[in-house]
């Protein structure tokens, strides 16, 4: 009864121990995933990459998803010219290179669609939301790789 | 006979004694003064109807010996008429009167041989009325005897002679305004008849004064045979008179007939002997004068023949008909002519009518007259002499045009040259003293030599000239040339103006000018001839022509230096040179017409119209160069020197047709050539009508329509046009590098300069203008974009506000068929876009690795196909100045798919069959294959896509980094179900065995989440990319 009950623990600490892929640090009921996210921040393993989101829905005409909601993001490679973009940029490019859709489903799946200029055609990356919080942003790929950002306004 | 003569000479003594004792007792006691005074006074109340007085009267014998004489001792006739200048006709201390005794005695009539009156004092005078004091004398028909008081102790009275010594006379005449007052005059006339007196005047000193000329201190004898006298209507008929004068120093004579009555008719021949002009002109009334107002005679000598013919009254005045010969004058004139003018010799004829002064003409048979340096000899006539004098002149002259220069005193004129040749004037006098020459008529043929004249801001020079010149210019087709036609044919000749220095080689001109002696403001000339060679330089601008030949027509205003002289040219020409600053141009047989003239608001600006045909053509300017053969251009132009542009500063209109054209300009690397085009241009829009242009590698024709472009040079507006291209072949590398911009269209001209200087490479990028707004529609047999050749390429290009976009451009490349949307802009020099939508049908896929071989570092398993396929791409970035991608911006989504595609070459393939146990009969093919994938910075996320061969089922996905590492899976779903990750680099591959992670990826009803998004992130980018290739 004992082996048994260890081994019970045992999945329990195993169950546990998965859901740490969900977000320590869950909004609570009054404040969503998407209200935390909405802001800029940087890039902790590539400072000067900002990205901001803004809480614009995106027009029905050119997402079906309903959630969907504008951003955008540059990297300003810490000063090197000829590297570097700058959010005045992105802004002049309202909507086109730089800009993104994103959303969030089940509270974990954050998906973007950046856009194109010179195209309809977009690039979609999904994302898992590992932790989030209000000054912590960290996010997995398909692939495993984890990028952290620091919220900075 | 000594004693005859004792006895003859005591006879005689006793006869003389006798007589004398007889005339003494005749004298003092028979006829004594008691006894003749009362009878003379009486005889004389018969025949004196006035008031007078006679003196004591006595008999003499022996002062009028052998005539015995009647001496009153003074006598005075009272005036009785009013307005007399003296109270007496006639006043005398002694008058004697010699008598024929014999014919008194015999006969009782008293015979009075001679009348004497001396030392008289004597005014004859009429009133104007007609009334003359001289009236009291009896008319003939009204001579009663009045018997009753006194008879008269004879019978018949005859009068035969009379002589007048008069100490003053003085003849009054105002009817007639005739004064004389004459000076110790002896009057003498011996009478057959009142009808038919001999009388002789000789006069010491005289003042006449007639009606309009007094003469004085006249001295003259005068001889008048048969005269016949009315004494009391004082009228006197002179058939045979004979006068001789002088008067003041002048000596005349005259002859022929006059009366004096209430006209004064005379046909006289006066001829004046050689004197001075003045002495002769002081004898003229100034008001009779028929010498121009100004005209000084400082010397002359006269010598003239006249005829008097006609009547002298208060109404008439006699013709005279003169021949004058004057020599050694000089003249001066300054109203005319400020020099003296010697005249060296003039022979005239005169024919003065003072009735009708209108006919008052003279002809000059010879007139040589001199300057300093100049002498003219002339022929011809003048009439009107009375009034404005005309003349019709022929004139020789051979001078210096110095000498001309004091007629112009008050024109800005300077003249140095000899002059010589003749001319024929015919003109008022007034009008040419008033420089007005074109009133009359002036034709003259010269010949200048060394000319230098000056006038105002004008400098001409040549050697020789010969100008025929012509006044007025009636043939003048423009008004406002009608003053003189001038033709001209000269040596080399030079001509300076403030703003145009002109050389002209051997000239043949024909001009038509307005008036140049006048004080107008604007000089209006018609130019037409042929020039030898033309030379001008007018500020910056020079120009030479070879052979010119012009027609003209130019207004020059002199009252505004700066103003840009107004001028209407044709010019054909065999060579043309000329530069305007650093802008050079050459033409051979070519022909211009133009319209030169200040622009409307300020007229310092030039305003050009012109046509220029021409066979060659070659300009250059600092920054270009052109050449052509055959060209036509109709310009017009207005200069601005505000603005700093050419184009702007010139505004050009031009209609341009030219043929084998080659432009090279400095921002262009290659040549421009121009086998034909057709063009408007103006700044406001340039009209492209047809061309064919070649550049570098490429040819095209080239039409369509540029427009703003003054604003767009002026920064003002942005440059909009839409154009056609067509082409056999285009280097689109090479016209891209020619029409890059200097500076983004989001940065400053100083930003990018300043970005310019720190780039080390010697080429920038390629940046589009920002202030263009263009469209290209192209028509492109072959094109070479980068290293790919495109064919039957078409579509449109626009540049846009710093954005070159390529739409939809079909073509087709390595027998692909493609369309490429393209987009390239350029904000900043450091930031450019790129992007492209790219679609290519029926691509080989081997090719496709080849034309993109980026598309080997993203899915490097396509070398592994053989094949035909179908490859959709979207993808953008941003690149630095050097085009090194931006990766933070680049997107991209591709999808590429193929049917029975070639796995593989056959060697390899027989390997992996081999060790895979690969069925005999399978085939390298690949059944399908669709892949999808996406690019987000540096990471090309492939998705899975699935491969079926032979027995076997593999789906393959992954991501691959720009770095060339890479994260891969393969999962074998047939015939067992086995995973592989691939991993790390090609140099570091990592294998391992791993979950068949995409096992139901390809079963579409039990996918689960991943694989469902999976999918349709598949979907949706093979959707998006699909949307865009045009069917």
């Amino acid at each position: 009864m004992k082996k048994a009950f260890n081994l019970i623990m045992l999945i329990g600490l195993m169950a546990l121990s998965f859901t740490s892929c969900k977000p320590t640090d869950e909004p609570n009921n009054t404040t969503s995933v998407e209200d935390v996210l909405i802001g800029k921040w940087e890039n902790q393993s590539m400072l000067t990459d900002y990205w901001v989101y803004k809480s614009d829905l995106v027009e029905s005409d050119i997402s079906e998803n309903e959630n969907a909601r504008w951003g955008y993001c540059w990297y300003e490679a810490n000063g090197d010219e000829e590297k570097a973009t700058y959010e005045s940029d992105v802004l002049a490019d309202y909507h086109g290179n730089g800009w993104f859709q994103w959303w969030v489903d089940n509270k974990t799946k954050l998906t973007y669609v950046h856009m194109m200029n010179a195209s309809e055609a977009s690039v979609p990356k999904p994302y898992t939301i590992v932790l989030i919080n209000s000054t912590t942003l960290k996010i997995k790929d398909t692939f495993g790789n984890t990028t952290t950002y620091a919220k900075i306004k | 006979m000594k004693r005859f003569f004792k006895i003859f000479g005591i006879t005689l003594a006793v006869i003389v004694a006798l007589v004398i004792i007889a005339a003494a007792i005749v004298c003092y006691v028979v006829f004594t003064p008691e006894k003749l005074t009362p009878i003379v006074r009486d005889v004389a109340k018969e025949y004196i109807l006035t008031e007078h007085r006679i003196g004591e009267v006595d008999l003499t014998v022996f002062s009028t010996f052998p005539e015995v004489g009647l001496r009153a001792k003074g006598i005075y006739i009272v005036n009785h008429i009013d307005g007399t200048p003296n109270d007496t006709v006639l006043s005398a201390p002694e008058v004697v009167a010699t008598i024929d005794v014999m014919q008194f005695l015999n006969h009782n009539t008293l015979d009075i041989r001679e009348v004497q009156i001396k030392n008289a004092n004597a005014c004859l005078y009429i009133n104007p009325s007609g009334e003359n004091n001289l009236d009291f004398f009896p008319k003939s028909d009204t001579v009663q005897t009045d018997t009753s008081a006194f008879t008269l102790p004879f019978d018949e009275l005859k009068v035969g002679g009379l002589k007048i010594i008069a100490k003053n006379l003085v003849f009054a005449d105002d009817k007639d305004t005739i004064c004389a007052n004459l000076k110790d005059i002896t009057v003498s006339g011996s009478a057959r008849s009142l009808d038919d007196i001999d009388l002789s005047i000789d006069l010491k000193k005289a003042d006449i004064g007639f009606k309009q000329f007094h003469f004085d201190n006249i001295a003259l004898s005068l001889e008048s045979k048969s005269t016949a006298v009315d004494i009391n209507n004082i009228t006197a008929n002179l058939p045979k008179l004979k006068l001789k004068a002088k008067i003041n120093n002048i000596e005349l004579t005259a002859n022929g007939s006059a009366e004096y009555a209430d006209t004064i008719p005379m046909n006289i021949n006066v001829a004046v002997s050689e004197c001075a002009v003045n002495d002769l002109l002081a004898l003229v009334p100034k008001e009779m004068l028929p010498l121009p107002e100004g005209l000084n005679i400082e010397k002359a000598t006269l010598k003239a023949e006249a005829t008097l013919a006609g009547r002298y009254s208060a109404t008439e005045m006699p013709l005279v008909d003169a021949v004058l010969s004057l020599n050694d004058g000089k003249i001066l004139y300054k109203e005319v002519y400020p020099q003296p003018i010697e005249i060296k010799e003039l022979a005239a004829k005169a024919h003065i009518d003072l009735n009708e002064q209108a006919n008052s003409n003279a002809t000059i048979n010879k007139l040589e007259a001199q300057t300093s340096k100049t002498s003219l000899s002339a022929t011809g006539t003048a009439s009107d002499l009375m009034g404005n004098i005309l003349l019709d002149l022929n004139a020789n002259l051979n001078g210096q045009l110095a000498d001309a220069q004091p007629f112009l005193t008050e024109m800005p004129v300077n003249l140095k040259g000899g002059i010589k040749g003749t001319a024929k004037v015919k003109g008022r006098l007034d009008d040419f003293t008033n420089m007005k020459f074109d009133k009359g008529a002036i034709n003259g043929q010269f010949t200048l030599a060394n000319i230098d004249i000056w006038y105002d801001t004008i400098t001409v020079k040549t050697s020789t000239l010969k100008a025929n010149i012509s006044l007025p210019n009636n043939a003048s087709v423009k008004k406002t040339t009608r003053w003189a036609k001038l033709d001209i044919e000269s040596t080399p000749l030079d001509i300076t103006m403030p703003t145009l220095q002109t050389q002209l080689g051997q000239t043949s001109l024909t001009a038509d000018l307005s008036d140049i002696l006048t004080n107008s403001n604007v000089l209006y000339a018609k130019l037409k001839g042929q020039i030898g060679n033309l030379a001008l330089k007018m500020d910056s601008i020079v120009g030479k022509v070879q052979s010119p030949e012009i027609d003209a027509y130019i207004e020059y205003n002199l009252a505004d230096s700066k103003a840009i002289p107004t001028a209407d040219i044709s010019l054909a020409f065999d060579d043309l040179q000329g530069s305007y600053a650093d802008t050079k141009a050459h033409l051979t047989k070519s022909s211009l017409k133009a319209e030169l003239k200040g622009t409307r608001k300020d007229k310092s600006q030039p305003q050009l119209r012109a046509t220029v045909s021409t066979n060659a053509l070659t300009a250059s300017m600092p920054d270009m160069s052109a050449k052509t053969a055959a060209l036509k251009v109709t310009a017009g132009a207005s200069y601005n020197e505000k603005e700093e542009n050419i184009l702007l500063q010139w505004n050009p209109r031009l209609s341009v047709s030219l043929q084998d054209g080659l432009l090279k300009m400095a921002q262009f690397a290659e040549d421009i050539e121009i086998p034909s085009i057709e063009f408007d241009y103006s700044n406001r829009h340039c009209q492209i009508k047809k061309s064919q242009v070649i550049i570098g590698n490429s040819d095209f024709a080239l039409e369509g329509k540029i427009n703003d472009i003054g604003g767009w040079l002026r920064k003002e507006k942005i440059l909009t046009g839409e154009l056609s291209f067509v082409s056999d072949h285009t280097d689109v590398n090479e016209l891209m590098a020619l029409v890059s911009s200097d500076h983004g269209s989001e940065e400053t001209v100083e930003q990018a300069q300043q970005e310019a200087k720190e780039e080390p490479s010697d080429k920038g990028p390629f940046l589009v203008p920002g202030d263009v707004d263009v469209s290209l529609t192209t028509q492109i047999k072959e094109a070479l974009v980068f290293d790919q050749v495109a064919r039957d390429l078409g579509g449109r290009l626009y540049v846009k506000d710093g954005v070159l976009i390529l739409e939809e451009m079909g073509f087709i490349c390595n027998a692909a068929k493609l369309q490429l949307t393209a987009m390239y802009k350029t904000p900043r020099r450091n930031h450019i876009f790129v992007g492209l939508d790219y679609h290519m049908l029926d691509i080989n896929l081997q090719e496709l690795v080849n034309m993109i071989p980026q598309i080997d570092t993203m899915m490097p398993m396509l070398r592994s196909f053989r094949g035909a396929g179908e490859f959709h791409l979207a993808a953008e970035t941003y690149v630095n100045s050097k085009y090194e991608l931006k990766t933070s911006t680049t997107r991209g989504a591709v999808s590429i798919s193929g049917k029975d595609l070639v796995l593989l070459d056959s060697e390899t393939f027989g390997q992996i069959a081999k060790i895979l146990l690969f069925k005999k009969k399978t085939e390298n093919l690949v059944d399908s294959v669709s892949v999808q994938a996406t690019l987000f910075r540096n990471e090309i996320d492939i998705y899975p896509f699935c491969i079926t061969l032979d027995k076997y089922m593999a789906a393959v996905g992954g991501r691959h980094n720009l770095d060339m590492s890479f994260d891969y899976h393969i999962s074998l779903l047939r015939p067992i179900y086995l995973g592989v990750d691939v991993s790390g680099t090609f140099d570091d591959l990592k294998i391992r065995p791993a979950k068949c992670r995409y096992a139901q990826d390809f079963r579409p009803i039990i996918r689960r989440d991943v694989q469902t998004q999976n999918a349709n992130l598949k979907n949706m980018i093979d959707k998006a990319l699909k949307r865009n290739v045009k069917q």
